[in-house]
């Protein structure tokens, strides 16, 4: 309407004139476009304003809002759906592992529980439920008192505070179960830390460890018991050591005194038993009457008897302290016990019973004087136990590669219960205690002789009817016997005969012995003080002369005179160490034991004088 | 034999032949014994002896189509050529409607059509009809211009039921475009085809332009024709060739592809495509364009990528992917042709067993588009009895 420009000033100047005519012509033509535009985009506005039938555009453009609409929502319903399935899908999974979580927490053996930090229980297993004795699941919601009433759950709260703290809490408590019975709880407080780090609850593991507790304390008990039991056989076993160290001490002490008893009877018995014997022999050599006779006689066997007791008696010791071992070889057994039977079938002659022995021509593995020992301790004791009338027996008999030598008796026997106790020293056997004086050591001697030669001894006996020792010995083979002479009268006198000992009763009783026998002689306690000095025959030295001077150390000294070499000499000792014997006789000595008896004395002089 | 259990057949024919086509068709797909087929036809063939021969024979059977701006065969994009999918009656309920007059459609017809359709339903054929769900797919004439108020009227009557659909082409020619139903091709008209079906299946639809800044405000039109005389007052040809960089001289339809223009309402942008340019200077469009409408240049992305992301998206919601029934502007085609990468556009389609047709506008709850792929992938059944 007015945009016809009205040109006032043509004439003016044409060129500029027509350059802001052009530009005024385009600005007018860019302001009718922009009022197009702008009238098109009212005008679809408005139409867009409108109803939905005003035209195809229209219409697309409704369509579209539409479409738009729709697909919003159903992208929407379907993001809702999505989610929807998704938890769906979680709670299912969900779902799962908590039926996971519940059957397995409802089988291990413990009670669990979860519990918010509120104190509200989200999570309960059946052994939980079921120790409180509450439905399962029934718990869910509550809070602690629900399942421990006020009072427990007072008890429990330091914990829960401990616990919401943040700090994990193991403690120990008692509670009552379901039946009303006091468990004892061991319980585990575990902090739940959220992502943020908050304590959003707690886990809480229950073990009753009632019968564990029971059980350690049974075993503590158990062991407090076993502590004080042995503490008791400690005790017991302290006093008992302490008892038997006493009684070994005392033993030890005895011993002692055994030993010291055993010394002074070697020492100091024997030595006046030596001299009381040796006078008694030279009484006998005295024109004595037919009473003084017999008394001297029986006084020399009183003394025999005394010295047979005091040797046993070292003996036995000896042979308990292993000192004695026999000197085996082989033996001909005949002339040992033909010896023997001569001599004890005049004693039992005497006593009035019958003595028999039966020769045999064997030969054994034995030591000859231990045998000889062994059997004249049991024939004695036939003799001893047997009443007058009856009869003693010496035999041999072969068994195999054994000899058995016997001696039987029909003495008064010995009962069953009783074997045993005859080989123990100083056991006699009652019925014997009325009839016979003796000391019982016999039967030990025998024993202990017995077991060191390897004879095994064997009784047999039948009280009232007799009894048999019997022991074995192995066979060797014969050798060649040579005839065993009987000791001829000592006729050849006038020996020379050196006797030295320090104890000058000793010297005096040999001295009279000695004389007695037709022997020249000198005694006294050193050789250089002998009258005559020319060589003797023989020399008798005591082993154990005064201040440890040895008899062996005398004789050297003799020997090695001029002349003197050849000199025999016969050592007189109460040491009977079989060491000692078997270095005297290594040095040609030869040995007789303290008490030195007449007839020993006299059978030794008549072998080294007359070499028989 | 497996074909009777298969719940669609595809099938194609070169022939140039119209009854040696259908013939063929006929021996692949008449052993399934399907209850429809639904076929897209070159516009080349000659479309009585099309109607004859499907008459001869598909008798008894429901059948329904359209011409096109190009196929999408078992061999991929494809020209020249007849080809068809046949639906099982047991997988599939398949109701047909036809709109022979599209200018005088209203709600009210839209409203009897769509009762009509789903009274239809009722006699069922499927195995399992309660979990059964419709899709609807609308076949249009591509030059009627009428997809807007048609599509408006439709969606009103049909609701919820997901649609799809494509307006019929002729290879570019702009001539006539025809569609098939009820034994003949029709012009001005429409195939409405609801399919009740237990097979998962997904409607979509997808594009691959991104906006650019300029803007052209629609200053003259005759909307009813689909021509724009003015863009920002200037003449529209000359105004779009200034805002693409392109002489007007040059404009063709590849160009018209490579450069769309889009308008855009709430938060999506709706490209708009140009069919040609008129004589006087002015744009004829391929959908409804009114005063005062502002276009925006677009610019397309690569078109596979897309599409793979799309199909991806929709395999991981509804499973394997059985068929899809594609409508594929053929602008996209043109685009695909100038980028050169048909032969692997027919690649994606052959492996992911689509089949379709090239159209001269998509149809997408009741929205008419242009430049898109728009279809439905329907799945592999995911509880077939043993």
């Amino acid at each position: 309407m007015t945009n016809t420009p009205s040109l006032q000033q043509a004439g003016n100047d044409a060129g500029q004139e027509s350059v802001i005519k052009q530009q005024l012509l385009a600005l007018q033509a860019e302001n009718q476009k922009l009022r197009k535009i702008n009238q098109a985009l009212i005008e679809r506005v408005e139409a867009g304003q409108n109803a939905v039938h005003t035209g195809p555009y229209a219409a697309f453009q409704h369509a579209a809002v539409l479409a738009e609409q729709v697909r919003e929502r159903t992208a929407e319903l379907s993001h809702a759906y999505d989610e929807l399935r998704r938890s769906v899908r979680y709670s299912e999974t969900l779902a799962q592992s908590e039926r996971w979580i519940r059957t397995i927490t409802d089988h291990v053996p413990a009670m669990i529980a979860y519990l918010s930090a509120a104190g509200i229980y989200l999570f309960t297993n059946r052994g939980y439920d079921d120790f409180y004795g509450v439905p399962n699941g029934s718990l869910l919601n509550q809070t602690l008192d629900a399942a421990h009433g006020p009072e427990g759950a007072a008890r429990l709260a330091p914990y829960v505070l401990q616990v919401l703290s943040g700090e994990q809490v193991v403690f120990e408590i008692d509670e009552q179960n379901a039946g009303g019975e006091w468990r004892h709880l061991l319980k585990t407080y575990v902090p739940h830390r959220d992502e943020q780090q908050q304590i959003s609850g707690f886990f809480v593991l229950n073990r009753d460890i009632t019968e564990r507790k029971r059980t350690s304390e049974a075993l503590r008990q158990a062991n407090l018991h076993l502590e004080q039991r042995v503490a008791e056989r400690t005790s017991a076993l302290t006093a008992l050591n302490q008892q038997l160290r006493a009684a070994t001490a005392a033993a030890e002490q005895a011993n002692q005194s055994k030993s010291q008893l055993l010394a002074a009877v070697s020492h100091d018995v024997l030595q006046p038993l030596n001299a009381a014997r040796l006078f008694n022999g030279a009484l006998l050599e005295q024109q004595l009457d037919h009473n003084q006779q017999q008394l001297a006689l029986s006084a020399g066997r009183a003394l025999d008897d005394v010295g047979d007791l005091l040797r046993t008696l070292v003996d036995l010791s000896k042979l308990d302290a292993g000192q004695l071992l026999p000197d085996c070889s082989s033996v001909a057994l005949g002339p040992l016990l033909a010896a023997l039977a001569s001599e004890f079938a005049a004693l039992a002659a005497s006593k009035g019973l019958r003595f028999r022995f039966i020769a045999t021509s064997a030969t054994a593995q034995t030591d000859p004087a231990w045998l000889t020992r062994i059997l004249r301790n049991l024939l004695t004791n036939a003799l001893r136990y047997t009443p007058p009338g009856g009869a003693v027996l010496l035999g041999c008999r072969r068994r195999g590669d054994h000899v058995e030598i016997q001696v039987l008796d029909s003495g008064v026997g010995i009962a069953d219960e009783h074997l045993e106790l005859i080989f123990q020293e100083f056991q006699r056997l009652p019925q014997s205690r009325a009839t016979e004086a003796g000391l019982g050591l016999g039967l030990a001697i025998v024993e202990r002789l017995c077991r060191l030669l390897a004879h095994p001894l064997r009784v047999q006996s039948v009280p009232d009817r007799g009894s048999v020792f019997a022991l074995q010995l192995p066979v060797t083979a014969p050798e060649p016997v040579l005839p065993q002479l009987m000791l001829p009268a000592l006729d050849k006198a006038n020996a020379s005969i050196w006797v030295i000992d320090n104890d000058a009763t000793i010297c005096q009783a040999m001295d009279t012995l000695l004389t007695s026998w037709g022997y020249q002689v000198q005694s006294g306690a050193d050789a250089a003080a002998f009258s005559a000095q020319a060589k003797p025959d023989l020399l008798i030295v005591d082993y154990q002369l005064a201040d440890g001077l040895l008899g062996t150390t005398v004789a050297q000294q003799l020997k090695s005179q001029a002349g003197f070499a050849d000199l025999p000499v016969l050592m007189i000792t109460a040491n009977s160490q079989q060491q000692l014997a078997i270095e005297l006789k290594q040095q040609g000595y030869q040995l007789l034991y303290k008490p030195v008896r007449p007839l020993q004395l006299k059978s030794m002089l008549r072998h080294l004088l007359l070499g028989v | 034999m497996s074909a009777c259990s298969d719940p669609i057949v595809a099938a194609m024919s070169a022939a140039p032949d119209a009854s040696q086509a259908v013939a063929e068709l006929a021996a692949q797909l008449l052993p399934a014994k399907p209850g429809f087929v639904l076929f897209f036809c070159s516009a080349e063939y000659d479309r009585p002896a099309l109607e004859q021969a499907f008459a001869r024979h598909f008798a008894g059977v429901t059948l329904a189509g359209c011409t096109t701006a190009g196929e999408i065969t078992p061999r991929g994009y494809d020209q020249g050529t007849l080809c068809a999918l046949a639906f099982s009656a047991s997988h599939f309920q398949v109701a047909l409607a036809c709109i022979e007059d599209l200018a005088t459609f209203d709600l009210l017809q839209a409203q009897q059509l769509v009762d009509a359709l789903l009274q239809h339903r009722l006699q069922h054929t499927l195995q399992d009809p309660q979990k059964a769900r419709p899709f609807v797919l609308t076949l249009l004439d591509g030059l009627s211009a009428q997809e807007e108020m048609v599509l408006l009227a439709l969606e009103t009557a049909l609701g919820n039921i997901a649609h799809f659909g494509g307006s019929a082409g002729d290879d570019n020619l702009l001539s006539a475009t025809h569609i098939f139903a009820n034994g003949r091709f029709f012009q001005g008209a429409a195939a409405v085809i609801m399919l009740h079906t237990t097979l998962p299946f997904e409607v979509f639809s997808t594009h691959h332009v991104s906006a650019l800044t300029d803007k052209l405000v629609v200053t003259a039109a005759t909307t009813d024709m689909r021509t724009v005389q003015e863009l920002n007052a200037e003449p529209a040809a000359l105004a779009y060739a200034a805002a693409i960089g392109c002489a007007a001289a040059d404009l063709n339809a590849t160009v018209f592809a490579m450069h769309p223009l889009a308008v855009k309402i709430g938060k999506d942008y709706y490209v708009r495509s140009i069919q040609r340019v008129n004589p006087d200077g002015s744009l004829t469009f391929y959908c409804a364009v009114g005063l005062g409408a502002v276009l925006t240049t677009m610019q397309p992305q690569p078109i596979l990528p897309d599409l793979q992301q799309r199909f991806a998206d929709i395999e991981q919601r509804i499973g394997e992917p059985l068929i899809t029934i594609g409508c594929d502007c053929v602008l996209r085609r043109l685009e695909s042709t100038e980028r050169e990468t048909l032969t692997q556009a027919s690649e994606f389609f052959r492996a992911h067993r689509v089949f379709g047709f090239n159209t001269y506008g998509e149809h997408f709850q009741g929205v008419h588009l242009n430049q898109t792929f728009t279809g439905v992938v329907i799945a592999k059944p995911v509880d077939r009895a043993p």
